[in-house]
């Protein structure tokens, strides 16, 4: 967290600079007053967007998903376990590790991969920032479009590698047919 | 002043919000979740602010010439792909790329590109890379990545389809 703050401190400040060599003060004034303005007008929506992002995490707890996401398998397993993606609560330093504990046990790759599309693409904690801080209709647009790609991600993961285990990757030599 | 196009989603997400809240004050679980929002909020707010400043300051300084060229719905499927590039690029979290993927947005940019640079942000941005790598190995990350550029390259061209389509 603190790297990404520098870096995005060092980033404005090139910015500003730049905005300074090349247009002056007054293209930097246009600059901060157009942050400023769009800063205001989403800042109840922020607001909203917090409040909602907490409840949401406070709802779904990582226990619950655990054991539904050994349930299911096939195509319905793959439809499922997106959802779950999508649902699972945290940023990544929670869900990777989450994840990690799927090393050593039997479920099919493709339901592996289909979660973890399913919580890049349709992260249900993340969609009041989206709606928030990029447009309502861009988000509505963007999810409508991308609801299939988590589904077709795992039933291409199905089809490349069938019957594997999330084990059978990390644990042997899963490119190898042999291993079939 | 909130233009409308905010107001309805606004109230849609405090609406959500209560009812969560109402549900989870059923397990007692509802105060934990304001105190996570909120410092969630809190955590994130120099970060937010930053990149607003970093917004402004886009919207303020990419030529129009370069919107039209490269990233409007003119410039046809080069805006996919470089929307495509431009999300992996975008290596922090959604409070800092939103923001700017707005702007991008604002200057002019083309659906295609926007839609892909977010899908691509969702799913190849560098800000991952670290934790996945670290956790669940280089060549987990690879195959998953690689399996998922298609994808973000379709999605942005059904956008800027639909854009000539119907916008």
């Amino acid at each position: 967290m603190q790297g990404a703050l520098k870096g995005l401190a060092a980033a404005a400040v090139l910015l500003v600079l730049l905005a300074y060599f090349r247009g002056g003060s007054e293209l930097v004034v246009e600059g901060l007053e157009l942050s400023l303005r769009t800063l205001v007008q989403a800042l109840p929506l922020i607001i909203a967007a917090f409040l909602l992002t907490g409840q949401l995490q406070a709802f779904l707890s990582k226990e619950w998903m655990d054991k539904l996401l050994q349930k299911f398998s096939g195509i319905k397993g793959i439809l499922f376990s997106a959802a779950a993606g999508g649902l699972f609560p945290g940023p990544p330093y929670v869900y990777y590790p989450f994840l990690s504990g799927f090393k050593e046990k039997g479920i099919p790759f493709y339901l592996f991969f289909s979660f973890l599309a399913g919580k890049h693409v349709y992260d249900v904690a993340r969609l009041p920032m989206e709606i928030s801080l990029i447009n309502p209709g861009i988000a509505l647009l963007r999810n409508l479009i991308t609801i299939p790609i988590p589904i077709l991600i795992g039933l291409l993961s199905r089809r490349l590698f069938s019957d594997k285990t999330v084990n059978d990757f990390f644990n042997k030599d899963f490119f190898n047919k042999e291993n079939t | 002043m909130m233009n409308l196009s905010m107001l309805v989603p606004t109230l849609a997400l405090f609406l959500l919000a209560a009812v969560l809240i109402a549900v989870n004050s059923g397990k007692n679980k509802h105060k934990e979740g304001i105190k996570a929002g909120v410092q969630q909020l809190w955590n994130v707010l120099p970060m937010l602010i930053l990149a607003f400043i970093i917004a402004g300051m886009l919207e303020a300084l990419i030529p129009e010439e370069f919107v039209r060229e490269w990233l409007a719905r003119e410039a046809g499927f080069s805006g996919v792909f470089l929307g495509t590039l431009g999300g992996m690029i975008l290596a922090m979290g959604p409070y800092a790329s939103f923001p700017i993927i707005a702007s991008i947005y604002g200057t002019g940019a083309g659906l295609g590109t926007v839609i892909s640079l977010v899908t691509a942000w969702t799913l190849l941005s560098l800000s991952k890379f670290p934790y996945e790598s670290g956790i669940l190995g280089f060549r987990f990350t690879l195959l998953r990545m690689s399996i998922s550029v298609p994808f973000c390259l379709a999605a942005g061209a059904t956008a800027h389809v639909l854009e000539l389509a119907f916008f």
